[in-house]
């Protein structure tokens, strides 16, 4: 369980990034972050796996404050999986990238292997153990990320953007396994695209800092105007509805040419 | 793209020598290079070069692997050579009378702009090409006398020198292959544990020996990295126009900066992110963390071990007792 209250950051004095942002996230919850460049959904990752430290509010995970005095204990409750699939492939070779969360927890070896056999064999990566991270695609170099979060079985896995620089069959691969995961674990998946958060039991959109929407997507990708506010793109089905929609006032079928080809023209 | 498995020099074969464990093999090579610097007679020396040449065989490495890291230092090889063989005074071998004459001055200055505009048609071995024509110009000195002498002088090449420097060479090759078949037959992260283990013990004089250790680790995984990265600039920046060929000096270093300041800028973000992921995952500079890599020594780790030692002290022992090894 996540809660967050009243959350304040700030990188230079001024600008908030985020901003009194009060949020809670039940165990076992598949929840979406939403948000343009700069609405401060990463950062607030960052705070919720303790990277950077809050100028006011507090975290807890689990019922645990989040401090400078926890932090080291409470980071295997949690794991994050981050966008660029080269920066945190930390191993030489991706046995050794899955260890490396056990070894900073003093895993004795005999229970290192079985993990690694274990969580490989999840993403289906157990044929790829002694490969370097040059001869793995970027979905493979995730997914391999993922196993290494797994391993030390945190309770909530945070994917910031994990699938933006991926190829379509990488984004496929990483999105199987975050479906093989829902209802074990917590997931709060951080993206600026609509369609990611279809699947997901509820949807925080944000907003320079601020969380404006927090409802069950149906109920969020019908707050057109909101979301457009946001510049976040709308459903491609919600485009749809709208030309319908706009369709519904024409008499004749020159009308509906004319209307046909402003559309055309305006793409 | 380079989709080299293992970056370095390692070549995967299966021998004895594959099979050892790291820290046997980086102890056994500081060792006997130790001993190769205490070696002072040519049959012995001769005789250390003989067994080298054995372990190369029974490491399953074909040769030529090795000759690449002897080609590097062919130039320092050479200046020993010529350095030693005229330095050393004793036992006249030989001698040569040089006389520059007008005629074989001129032939050597043409030697030279020809060399010089050859620039275009003979690009390979140039340095080597440019020894032997100095060679020829040498020797036509000593051939050649038509003409008005300018200056006569006189070069002697002693015992003393040509066995210095033989001795020196031997020596260089061998500490050369030795070392050289350390990282041939280990793998670039295998020689990192096994020197965290090794320095271990450093940790009790305020050495931090993981911090290292984890260091080079991270530089082993990402110099591939490195290289592509660098081959996606250089051809984004010759898409652009920048020729990295051509060019004068100021120029090249313009072309050079064009490279190295996207590469400085891009390595610092991925650092930034790296200490990121590292942080999230647990990673605590300096605290306690176990190892997936296991290093364990076996009867075959103990007994070269034992070999080399014996041999070491045989050899110290044979020095003080004041043999002529």
């Amino acid at each position: 369980m996540v809660e967050v209250k009243n959350l304040s950051f700030s990188y230079r004095k001024g600008t908030r990034v985020i901003d009194s942002v009060s949020v809670k996230i039940e165990k076992g919850e598949f929840v979406t972050i939403l948000g343009h460049n700069g609405s401060g959904k990463s950062t607030l990752a960052k705070l919720l796996v303790g990277l950077l430290k809050a100028d006011s509010g507090e975290i807890y995970l689990d019922g645990r404050i989040l401090n400078e005095d926890t932090v080291d204990e409470l980071r295997g409750k949690i794991g994050i999986v981050f966008q660029n699939p080269d920066n945190q492939f930390v191993g030489v070779t991706v046995r050794d990238d899955i260890a490396f969360g056990l070894e900073n927890r003093c895993y004795p070896r005999e229970e290192m292997l079985r993990l690694i056999d274990e969580y490989s064999r999840l993403v289906n990566m157990e044929k790829f153990l002694e490969y370097n991270p040059e001869n793995l695609s970027g979905g493979e170099k995730q997914r391999v990320a993922i196993a290494g979060i797994l391993a030390y079985n945190p309770d909530i896995i945070i994917f910031d953007e994990a699938t933006s620089m991926l190829d379509p069959k990488g984004v496929r691969e990483v999105n199987e396994v975050m479906s093989q995961l829902r209802g074990k674990k917590t997931i709060i998946q951080i993206t600026h695209n609509l369609n990611e958060a279809i699947a997901s039991d509820r949807v925080l959109v944000m907003k320079d800092g601020k969380i404006i929407l927090n409802d069950v997507p149906e109920k969020v990708f019908r707050e057109k105007e909101t979301l457009k506010a946001s510049r976040l793109d709308i459903l491609d089905c919600m485009k749809l509805i709208e030309m319908i929609e706009a369709t519904q006032g024409l008499k004749n079928k020159k009308e509906l040419e004319e209307f046909l080809w402003e559309l055309t023209f305006r793409k | 793209m380079n989709t080299n498995p293992v970056f370095g020099q390692y070549y995967h074969a299966d021998s004895w020598l594959h099979r050892l464990d790291p820290r046997t093999k980086i102890l056994g090579t500081i060792i006997i290079i130790i001993s190769l610097f205490l070696l002072n007679n040519l049959a012995v020396i001769v005789g250390a070069f003989g067994a080298t040449l054995v372990l190369i065989l029974s490491s399953k490495i074909p040769f030529t692997k090795f000759l690449r890291s002897l080609k590097m230092m062919t130039t320092l090889l050479l200046i020993t050579v010529v350095f030693q063989l005229f330095f050393n005074r004793g036992k006249i071998l030989a001698e040569f009378d040089f006389t520059l004459t007008t005629v074989n001055l001129a032939i050597g200055i043409a030697i030279l702009v020809l060399f010089f505009f050859s620039r275009k048609i003979i690009t390979k071995h140039r340095f080597f090409l440019f020894l032997a024509l100095l060679v020829f110009c040498f020797y036509l000195q000593t051939v050649v006398k038509s003409g008005k002498a300018l200056a006569n002088y006189s070069l002697a090449i002693y015992e003393e020198g040509l066995y210095t420097s033989l001795k020196v060479v031997l020596r260089i090759i061998t500490l050369l292959l030795i070392s050289s078949l350390l990282t041939l037959t280990t793998k670039p992260a295998d020689i990192n544990t096994g020197m965290e283990r090794l320095a271990k013990p450093l940790k009790y004089i305020g050495v931090k020996v993981s911090i290292l250790s984890m260091m080079i680790s991270i530089a082993l995984r990402f110099i591939p990295t490195l290289i592509n990265e660098a081959g996606r600039i250089l051809k984004a920046q010759a898409s652009r126009g920048v020729d990295f060929k051509e060019g004068k000096f100021m120029q090249k270093v313009t072309q050079i900066i064009s490279l190295l300041v996207p590469m400085f800028v891009i390595s610092y973000r991925r650092a930034y992110e790296l200490a990121d992921a590292m942080e999230a995952r647990g990673y605590v500079p300096d605290a306690e963390r176990t190892s997936i890599s296991l290093l364990k020594y076996r009867a075959r780790d103990y007994l070269t071990l034992l070999f080399v030692i014996l041999l070491f002290s045989a050899i110290i022992a044979l020095k003080v007792s004041d043999y002529a090894i």
